[in-house]
């Protein structure tokens, strides 16, 4: 088919005729920029955290003492009629007593020995009424006061369950205070926080600013470059 | 010399008329010679072989990133032909289940424990979590990462951690990447957020191909075979609980956990989504969560609300507990929850309790025994010293 008159006199461009030409290398370089991939291969990664399992212990937090009870007494278990048959109880604080020296009595106003062990028979504990129970239901000793925790404790709202949700398929595993809480000192001492989270996409690391702006943004960190947030940097 | 598909472009413009091609020659009169026909001159040859040439380049520039595409990583015939997770026959998905073990096993050297875990009869499962009891020492994010195969860099972590001003809920405010030398801080409490497995999950409404969706149990779960990769869903959770893989995840073989399930902990491929999932390959057979077993404070709460005795029953009737972001209509299936008392003594009434018993007994029996230790006293928990709530 004939093109209409005129059509061909039209100007193909705006431009000169070799400006088509500039597309060539302009498509090399693209090429060659794609080859080489230089951003890709600056892909900033987050420094892997080793976690150690002893960190990840899934077990009761400590030790409770069962019955019988014992006492390490110069690194050797013992129990405590073995020593408390002989040797009866002085009225002394704690810090001046000659055995027993690294319990820490923290727990407020109950610090007298006797509020809760028994004078008498040291195997076991004694309540507010003058009955004793054994090691294993400390939980009856500690409810005299903590009235609302042993409540939630009882319908599983206070306390660590481990184990099975589901009965039919195994046993649930309900933690008695002692093996969380420290009788002695029952608050929790501080815990040293796991490392916080690394990764690219979270935004700035610190909130409070405390060095050059974009020094440590997550986006330019590199593998190998050393964690910006040495602990205790943060105030 | 004459190239055919440039013969066909002067024929088109039939004998006799001006070329109309831009191909520059001299004689725009159509008057064919052999050497410079109307339709190729060796000028136009250069210049349109040369272009074809650069763009080829370029196209094959452009797909230069398939190189780094290793054969373990290119999807095999079979997976691009697998069905849609709800579509598949038992014997599917067995066939899916051996092709992932044998793809773990090549990928990691271990022979994985991998099954299909279905919801059980029954059972809607809602996580509770204490408020007053969280210490923010954050062994449930890393406990999670060990249990659910998780990249370990870059990094992909279900649950943050966040660390709030007392006697505020403004999101604005919290901060998760905290770094004390020890926690909790007083004027702070810390809030761990995951996915809380809504009732009315948004997530789900935006999938554009039903890659993630809600199982009878409640738990939104993704087919990470089935996942395109668009990130609508992360977009859609207002509880910013989804994670994209952007680049290959790097997951050390000595780190991998064997017990997998097919919607939950299998090892993921470079871009799909995850989230937390409750831990169903734990769950799912009376387990309790990861995330749960690690907790020091015994905080985190799990079970079966449709049980009446369960823990978490017991703490929706007899706690006061919230959701976050309530007014989005999202229905969460996870329960933040505060005890009565205040944390760590300072309740300001028992307090003033104590101080007045301190005061009478304490003067009529003197010094009490024992208590030159270092504790804390009474007095300084009394309101108006310092660490005492907004």
């Amino acid at each position: 088919m004939r093109s209409p008159p005129g059509h061909s006199r039209l100007p193909r461009s705006s431009g000169p005729a070799w400006a088509g030409w500039l597309f060539l290398p302009g498509f090399l370089l693209l090429a060659a920029f794609m080859a080489f991939d230089p951003i890709g291969a600056r892909v900033p990664e987050a420094v892997p955290v080793i976690v150690s399992r002893h960190d990840l212990d899934t077990g009761p937090r400590r030790f409770a003492m069962d019955d019988p009870p014992s006492a390490n007494i110069n690194g050797v278990p013992q129990g405590c009629q073995d020593c408390h048959s002989i040797f009866v109880f002085v009225d002394k604080p704690v810090s001046e007593l000659s055995m027993h020296q690294e319990i820490v009595l923290s727990h407020g106003l109950n610090d007298r020995c006797f509020n809760c062990h028994d004078r008498n028979d040291h195997d076991r504990l004694r309540l507010h009424d003058g009955s004793t129970v054994p090691f294993s239901q400390v939980a009856t000793l500690c409810a005299q006061c903590h009235g609302t925790a042993y409540r939630d404790w009882q319908r599983g709202t206070h306390g660590k369950t481990l184990g099975y949700w589901d009965r039919d398929l195994g046993e649930a595993l309900r933690l008695r205070c002692t093996e969380c809480h420290d009788p002695h000192s029952p608050r929790y001492p501080p815990f040293t926080p796991l490392p916080g989270p690394n990764t690219l996409r979270m935004g700035e690391q610190n909130p409070h600013g405390h060095h050059a702006p974009g020094r440590h943004h997550p986006l330019l960190r590199q593998i190998g470059e050393p964690h910006p947030h040495p602990p205790g940097a943060t105030p | 010399m004459r190239l055919p598909i440039l013969k066909s472009h002067s024929n088109g413009n039939g004998g006799g008329g001006s070329c109309g091609s831009g191909c520059g020659c001299a004689s725009g009169n159509g008057s064919p010679t052999p050497d410079n026909g109307p339709g190729m001159s060796r000028r136009s040859f250069l210049r349109t072989g040369t272009a074809a040439a650069g763009g080829l380049t370029a196209i094959a520039a452009a797909l230069s990133p398939l190189r780094e595409l290793e054969r373990e990583d290119a999807p095999s015939l079979e997976q691009f032909l697998q069905k849609h997770y709800k579509e598949m026959t038992p014997a599917d998905m067995e066939r899916a289940l051996e092709r992932i073990r044998a793809q773990v096993e090549r990928r990691y050297g271990i022979r994985p424990e991998l099954r299909d875990y279905k919801p059980m009869d029954g059972v809607e499962f809602v996580y509770a979590l204490n408020l007053s009891r969280c210490i923010g020492c954050r062994k449930c994010v890393h406990a999670c990462v060990a249990e659910n195969n998780q990249s370990r860099s870059p990094e992909v972590q279900y649950i943050r951690v966040i660390e709030m001003p007392r006697g505020t809920m403004d999101m604005e405010k919290g901060n998760h990447h905290y770094d004390r030398p020890t926690v909790p801080d007083e004027e702070h409490f810390y809030l761990p957020v995951q996915c809380h497995q809504c009732a009315n999950p948004p997530c789900v409404k935006v999938c554009p191909v039903e890659a993630t969706w809600q199982d009878a149990d409640g738990i939104t779960v993704i087919d990470y075979d089935w996942c395109i990769g668009c990130r609508y869903c992360e977009a859609a959770c207002p509880y910013w609980a989804r994670r994209f893989n952007f680049s290959k995840p790097r997951l050390p073989a000595d780190q991998v956990n064997p017990n997998m399930g097919y919607l939950s902990n299998r090892p993921r491929d470079k871009g799909v989504m995850e989230k937390c999932h409750f831990c169903l390959q734990r769950t799912r057979q009376g387990r309790m969560p990861a995330c749960l077993e690690v907790c020091p404070t015994g905080a985190r709460k799990f079970g079966n609300v449709l049980d009446p005795e369960s823990e978490v029953a017991q703490i929706l009737r007899t706690k006061r507990v919230l959701v976050l972001k309530e007014d989005a209509g999202t229905l969460p299936r996870f329960f933040y929850y505060f005890d009565e008392r205040y944390p760590s003594g300072l309740d300001p009434e028992a307090a003033e309790i104590a101080r007045r018993l301190e005061d009478e007994e304490g003067a009529r029996y003197g010094r009490l025994p024992g208590a030159d230790g270092p504790e804390l006293r009474w007095r300084d928990l009394a309101p108006g010293a310092k660490g005492t709530t907004a």
